[in-house]
């Protein structure tokens, strides 16, 4: 186990590379860099007279600094050092990004995590459901309903979302993670106003990824059901729940667990928009007005957490199918 | 789920469903290996029903299959449906008639502001020195056949109408009469004689008064003015919706047509679209047509004589609002369905805003149709291009494996890590937001899936006899993938496109939902979004409709691409 977990690790490290190259290439294809963002346009007009007299010799100083003129294989390794050494800065207010990043990062993590836990409690008791009783009434709304979640935009899903809860005054709020006096609130209520932040955007970004496993649940388990071993456990005499609880759903779960990995970069991804409407102060919002303001380092350094985080969930989800699989040995995966 | 059975005996000799295996790819990599491990273990058993599926092509037993399903049906006529208005957009949301019988005075006046600012053009340049005649002349030309043109409108039935018709004919003779001298002026270099440059002056004179006095009456003809609007990629599809259907038609009862070897049908198809947008290009000239039509008036109501435009008959599109009209009189208007009392129409051939208007007073509806054009062809041209790269990398990592494999599968490991709408976010903001842009970064960094698929494929047909077959004939690897491989793996990429369409639509309009969008000259539906909800509480009309439009096209290819799926390969049920 340890050694294979270990073996996986190192694989990770040409992956890892490959992802610092990519999101260096990405960010140098495009037109423009920090120095331009910094001195050129916008920025010199707001410097008024100031600019006038010295924009020429910072802009030299500055690009000087960042090795911004330096050939390109020089810029990504200073670039790749700066990351180990995690300087990683605003260029337009020198500062670092770290302060605003983690509890950025730490929110969208705790967002994407109770939304993973809601999808996996709720989508293998609907597949379940879906296959103890396949084609009856309830599992054909079930299916149609999961299809149609599944097609709906999330984005017009919490505007639509936002307006019914505005115009029917139910009280939820529609916008940012607390009220404005929160800090003067103890801790129960704390909690509570902070759950209730929670409430909307956590239905938005649960309902697809809820629609996508629960399908693929009832999919895998009903593959499994129609195995001849289901049929020998009950022709032996097992009770219904026995065959579906022990026999059938430990083998239609590997389904889902490959798909955890996909559904990663899925999640992540959809928390941008959801942060964006609901104003939320993640790594998706932060994404976004990074972009906007084209804080280079910011952008650079919230696109590779992402992909890191994918990877990881790629080695998790791998490690679990060994885990509930014991057919798949880390041996054999060499 | 028991009419499966026979087409999963018939499916050309594939590897038995594998559990896990079948299902979507752990890991991007994982998938195939594992495909290609279950190929090397299980040697596979000869198909057991071999007679029906030698009768008919793979294509016709996955339409036979897809047919079966009623609802996947209905969604693929929706979509065609979907796009045909998308096609015929300015014919069906339009602020211009599609025809009408009258007299376009608007232009008549156009005409004759031309010729003056041409004649004094001309009468510029004749006091230049040096090289005046050579100048002169062809300007008086042009000004000569601009007045032909218009003299031709003119109803020369009535004394009024005739009265001007020698006005304009006396204003003919007097550029002939200039144009004589200059045509055969000795000497280029030299200044015009005065009598030249008198002369000119004089025309200009003549001109000046002709556009202050009254319009004479003109001759009624017809008008096209909405095809008259039409491009050439417009009338490409156009052309293509109305002769795509004849020929399908065609193939299927006249001989000729369905004997024609394959390449001759694509060439068809492609061709004659391309031929008519040709022709229609060199036909119609390409100009501004800024006349306003909604201003005109029927015969029997024109009792002032100022409106641009007289109608004997007209006809309307179904929805006469256009894309960039704005009917001051009505902003952020409510739905017409859901007022009370019918909404304040601004000119007689307004109807009403079946869909409301956005808060400069566009109608919603006339947005959608033609939005829809921009929303759909994203999704189409976006996957286009990641089936190219994916289907050309896929083949190659299949079929060479070794390092290329390798390499190539390192770089889908890597590419799949990066969230799409993360990398596509900020990609197309830091270029600049646009169709193109759009449609080019998607297109690029949405290839890994197909690229699997293919290499899975690949992984299991190339040891295939076929595959063989062609080896040792001595066929060159770029025609085995092309001509004899990837005919046999492009039904799972068929399949996983229509998907990607659905995925494409949808990541657009999340892109111009965050403000990344397409804005000019038609707003994608997204952007409609985007636009909408700043004013979510007062207009909330302008999020419900379009987020419905993409809703209907996103299930609509979702619900086509898994009957595809189960019509192609029952074995793929459940994954994507």
């Amino acid at each position: 186990m340890a050694t294979y977990i270990f073996r996986r690790l190192l694989l990770m490290i040409p992956t890892l590379f490959g992802i610092l190259v990519l999101s260096f290439i990405v960010i140098k294809s495009t037109p423009g860099d920090p120095a331009s963002g910094r001195f050129g346009g916008a920025a010199a007009a707001q410097g008024g007279m100031n600019a006038e007299r010295g924009t020429e010799d910072a802009e030299k100083a500055f690009r000087k600094n960042f090795k911004l003129d330096e050939p390109l294989y020089v810029q990504f390794f200073w670039f790749v050092g700066r990351i180990f050494r995690g300087e990683m800065i605003y260029y337009t207010k020198q500062g670092s990004i770290w302060p605003d990043l983690i509890p950025a990062m730490k929110i969208t993590l705790m967002i994407n995590s109770i939304v993973f836990l809601l999808v996996y409690l709720l989508a293998i008791p609907m597949g379940i459901f879906s296959a103890t009783a396949p084609h009856s009434t309830g599992d054909r709304i079930m299916t149609l309903t999961l299809f149609v979640l599944y097609s709906l935009p999330s984005f017009w899903v919490a505007e639509m979302l936002r307006l019914g809860v505005l115009e029917s005054n139910l009280g939820l709020p529609v916008s940012g993670l607390q009220s404005p006096n929160a800090d003067r609130l103890s801790l129960l209520p704390w909690l509570w106003d902070y759950t209730l932040h929670l409430v909307l955007p956590i239905l938005c970004m649960t309902y697809a990824s809820l629609a996508y496993i629960s399908r693929q649940m009832r999919a895998g388990m009903l593959e499994v059901v129609r195995q001849d071993y289901i049929r020998t456990a009950k022709a032996k005499g097992c009770s219904p729940a026995r065959v579906i609880w022990v026999h059938a759903l430990r083998n239609s779960l590997f389904p889902i667990i490959t798909l955890f990995a996909s559904l990663l970069p899925a999640l992540i991804g959809g928390s941008v928009i959801i942060e964006y409407i609901f104003n939320i102060p993640g790594m998706g919002k932060l994404t976004i007005d990074s972009v906007f303001s084209r804080e280079y380092d910011m952008i650079l350094v919230t696109m590779m957490l992402s992909a890191v985080l994918t990877l990881l969930g790629i080695l998790i989800s791998d490690i679990m199918y060994v885990l509930v699989d014991p057919r798949v040995s880390f041996e054999s995966k060499n | 789920m028991a009419a499966d059975r026979p087409l999963q005996t018939m499916t050309p000799s594939s590897p038995q469903p594998t559990g896990p295996a079948a299902a979507s790819g752990a890991s991007p990599v994982a998938a195939g290996e594992k495909v290609e491990a279950s190929l090397s273990t299980s040697s596979t058993p000869p198909p057991v029903v071999q007679t029906s599926r030698s009768e008919q092509s793979q294509a016709a037993q996955i339409w036979r299959e897809f047919k079966k399903r009623k609802l996947a049906v209905c969604a693929a006529i929706l979509m065609i449906v979907e796009i045909m208005i998308a096609v015929f957009a300015p014919f069906i949301a339009n602020d211009r008639p599609m025809a009408f019988r009258g007299v376009n005075r608007f232009e008549f006046q156009q005409l004759i502001q031309t010729v003056e600012s041409l004649v004094a053009l001309a009468n510029g340049e004749s006091r230049q020195e040096g090289g005046a005649a050579k100048k002169v002349y062809p300007v008086l030309e042009k000004a000569q056949s601009l007045l032909e043109t218009a003299a031709a409108e003119i109803d020369v039935s009535t004394s009024n109408g005739s009265e001007s018709h020698q006005q304009f004919e006396g204003l003919i003779q007097q550029i002939q009469d200039l144009q004589k001298p200059l045509g055969s002026f000795p000497d280029q270099s030299s200044a015009l004689p005065p009598e030249l440059i008198q002369g000119i002056q004089a025309l200009l004179k003549d001109v000046k008064t002709l556009k202050k006095s009254e319009l004479p009456p003109l001759l009624s003809r017809w008008y096209f003015p909405a095809l008259a609007q039409l491009n050439g990629i417009d009338f490409w599809f156009i052309a293509a919706a109305i002769f795509w259907p004849f020929w399908w038609l065609a193939t299927r009862t006249l001989s000729f047509a369905y004997r024609q070897p394959r390449w001759v049908q694509l060439l068809v198809l492609a061709g004659v679209p391309t031929l008519a947008a040709g022709i229609w290009v060199e036909i119609n000239p390409s100009r501004l047509d800024q006349t306003n039509y909604k201003q005109g008036v029927l015969t029997a109501y024109d009792f002032s004589r100022t409106a641009p435009v007289i109608y004997d008959v007209v006809v309307w599109p179904l929805v006469p609002f256009g894309i960039d009209e704005y009917d001051t009189s009505n902003q952020t208007q409510p739905p017409a369905f859901s007022l009370k009392e019918p909404q304040k129409l601004a000119t007689p051939w307004d109807r009403p805003h079946w869909l409301g208007t956005n808060h400069n007073g566009v109608d919603l509806l006339t947005l959608l149709i033609w939005g829809a054009r921009i929303s759909l062809s994203v999704g189409l041209v976006a996957v286009l291009i990641y089936m190219s790269i994916g289907i050309v990398l896929g083949a190659l990592a299949g079929y060479f494996r070794g390092w290329v494999d390798i390499l190539i599968s390192r770089l889908i490991e890597v590419v799949i890590c990066f969230p799409t709408l993360f990398l596509v976010l900020t990609i197309v903001a830091l270029l600049k937001p646009s169709l193109i842009n759009i449609m080019i970064v998607i297109g690029l960094t949405g290839w890994t899936g197909v690229a699997r698929l293919v290499r899975s494929e690949f992984l299991r047909l190339v040891n295939q006899e076929f595959v063989l077959a062609g080896k040792s004939i001595g066929f060159s690897s770029t025609r085995l993938i092309f001509r004899h491989i990837l005919p046999n793996a492009l039904a799972p990429v068929v399949v996983a496109a229509t998907f990607g369409i659905a995925g494409a639509i949808l990541l657009e309009s999340s892109l111009s939902f965050l403000g990344l969008g397409v804005r000019v000259p038609t707003p994608s539906w997204g952007t409609i979004l985007s636009e909408g909800r700043t004013r979510l509480l007062q207009a909330p009309w302008q999020m419900t409709y379009p987020g419905f439009a993409i809703f209907i096209t996103v299930t609509c290819y979702n619900l086509i691409g898994e009957a595809l799926r189960d019509a192609a390969d029952p074995r793929l049920r459940g994954t994507r």
